[in-house]
């Protein structure tokens, strides 16, 4: 029971806490809806994941991992925040900023793939030069195309839905990496899905209660979580990368998550229903059928390779 | 005064001491790998011990008998080779909760000095290195027993050593499910040398670890001798 608060209380309640406290004072500031979402989903997640190093090894070891990243998965925090910072200048930036701006949400597509296979066996070892760059090149589009998905995804409205399937989504890719093989990364999946709904729940409910709507929020709650597109891609897409090489998730696993991801809170690019009603029984279609069979196909390998041996 | 008494009597001690002496001061040894155990314990949830191997490692080491400071022990042990007789359990150690081989998929230990102990126990080497394992570097100090040493059946003379000693895992940035997976872990490796007939001291290669990322260096700490379980 101690132990199930002790990871309660750093998966869930501190990132999500930090991102509803960074969204109320973004909103209290008045400041650009799209920089808020990305800063309280990048700091929910950045604090969440320094937290988790923490609560195994003291503040010092925490920091550590943030200051000197050493295993891959210590890079996320680095490239959310890159992501982050990407989108908080887009918001602050003029119109003819926008291309440079671009260019460089593309260099972190590339970079993020690159950093998390840099030192692995792949990169030193297994791979042939063109292996790694054909590799890097998939992976960087994967990212790509994630990021510009959930960033387009305020285009099909719903916000509420697509934040509460993204929030969903995070919590079954959390259940899906670790049972692929690592509680870690679905400890950071658990980290990320509260970081998402802290800032949910500040923009929507809490903050009507605290009536602090301003101007300068007219298009934030339609926004919704497009405005973290970079960050969320980021922690997400790079969970589920880690998974596939440094743990147990199968191709075909890591695939339909990435289809889960995208139809949770992207622009979906299929013929669109008429009715909302529709609209949203096609999304959540769209992206609790894959998470199912990715979930599934994570659970038969798990209890093959178990067999009687009941670890 | 005859001084050739004196020099020639000079002469024979020194002829009689060389002849007496080893046949070579320092001699280099291939591990010999049919001759190698590396295994490790740890407590599962303080109720049993859980106990494992390393099935593959390569190292040298070199024996200076007349001055044991240059002595050198190196050994690379390849970490995806762990088994603790349950199939999943080894994946699971090797995933990044644990090990994360497919990031750090070697342990290695490079002695840096070494002393020689008497004991009752025969020839014993205090062994002072860096370990590098999950990407983290320490020094440690490990108790280093001489078993024994003597020609095999194929006439390769052979030395054989053993050692018990205990390291936190956390220490080694392995800090995941402390509260299951006890932090201490009892370590035994014991192992045989090859002589290598012809190699000449200096023979043991500066091995790297292989695809591992620049470790950090964490303070010295001293090893404590492992009681044997």
């Amino acid at each position: 029971m101690s132990f199930a608060m002790s990871e309660l209380e750093w998966v869930v309640i501190l990132p999500c806490g930090i991102a509803a406290l960074v969204m109320l004072v973004c909103k209290w500031l008045n400041l650009p809806a799209r920089a808020a979402w990305a800063k309280s989903v990048g700091s929910g997640y950045v604090v969440g994941q320094v937290g988790l190093a923490m609560r195994a090894a003291g503040w010092q070891a925490g920091i550590g991992s943030l200051t000197a990243p050493r295993e891959a998965g210590d890079w996320l925090p680095w490239l959310v925040m890159a992501a982050a910072g990407i989108t908080v200048l887009a918001a602050y930036a003029p119109r003819n900023w926008q291309r440079w701006i671009v260019s460089l949400a593309a260099v972190i597509a590339v970079a993020a793939p690159a950093r998390l296979l840099a030192g692995s066996v792949y990169v030193t070892s297994r791979w042939s030069a063109l292996e790694k760059l054909g590799v890097i090149m998939v992976w960087s589009a994967a990212f790509a195309m994630v990021w510009t998905l959930l960033a387009a995804g305020r285009a099909n409205g719903q916000p509420r839905v697509r934040g509460g399937l993204l929030i969903m989504f995070a919590v079954g890719l959390a259940i899906a990496l670790a049972i692929a093989g690592s509680f870690t990364y679905g400890e950071l999946c658990g980290v990320a899905a509260a970081a998402i709904a802290g800032a949910v729940v500040a923009r929507v409910p809490l903050s009507r209660v605290l009536k602090h709507d301003s101007p300068a929020d007219a298009d934030g709650d339609d926004l919704g979580l497009s405005g973290a597109a970079g960050a969320i891609a980021m922690a997400l897409g790079g969970l589920i990368l880690l998974d596939y090489f440094y743990a147990e998730l199968s191709g075909v696993s890591a695939a339909l998550l990435v289809v889960a991801l995208v139809a949770a809170g992207g622009r979906l690019p299929v013929a669109w229903p008429r009715g909302p009603t529709g609209q949203i029984a096609c999304r959540a279609m769209l992206c609790v059928v894959p998470l199912a069979i990715a979930l599934a196909l994570a659970w038969t390998a798990m209890l093959a390779e178990r067999g009687t041996s009941g670890y | 005064m005859n001084v050739r008494y004196p020099l020639c009597t000079a002469a024979l001690f020194v002829a009689v001491i060389l002849h007496s002496a080893p046949a070579r001061a320092v001699e280099v040894y291939d591990i010999d790998t049919a001759h190698m155990s590396i295994v490790f314990s740890c407590s599962h949830m303080n109720m049993s011990y859980t106990y494992g191997i390393f099935r593959q490692a390569q190292g040298r080491f070199i024996l200076d008998r007349t001055n044991p400071a240059g002595c050198k022990f190196q050994m690379t042990i390849d970490a995806s080779s762990l088994d603790t007789n349950q199939p999943q359990r080894d994946q699971h150690l090797k995933s990044p909760d644990f090990f994360n081989v497919a990031q750090f998929p070697s342990i290695t230990f490079d002695s840096t000095s070494v002393t020689q102990s008497g004991s009752q126990q025969g020839v014993v080497y205090q062994v002072t290195g860096n370990v590098t394992m999950h990407g983290v570097t320490q020094q440690i100090v490990l108790p280093l027993q001489m078993l024994g040493e003597g020609k095999s059946p194929d006439s390769s003379y052979h030395a054989g050593f053993m050692t018990q000693f205990t390291l936190k895992r956390s220490d080694f940035g392995m800090n995941n499910l402390l509260n299951m997976v006890g932090d201490p872990i009892g370590i035994t490796v014991s192992f045989e040398g090859k002589r290598q007939e012809g190699d000449a001291a200096g023979g043991v290669p500066q091995q790297q670890p292989q695809q591992q990322q620049q470790p950090q260096q964490q303070p010295q700490q001293q090893m404590q001798q492992q009681p044997p379980r």
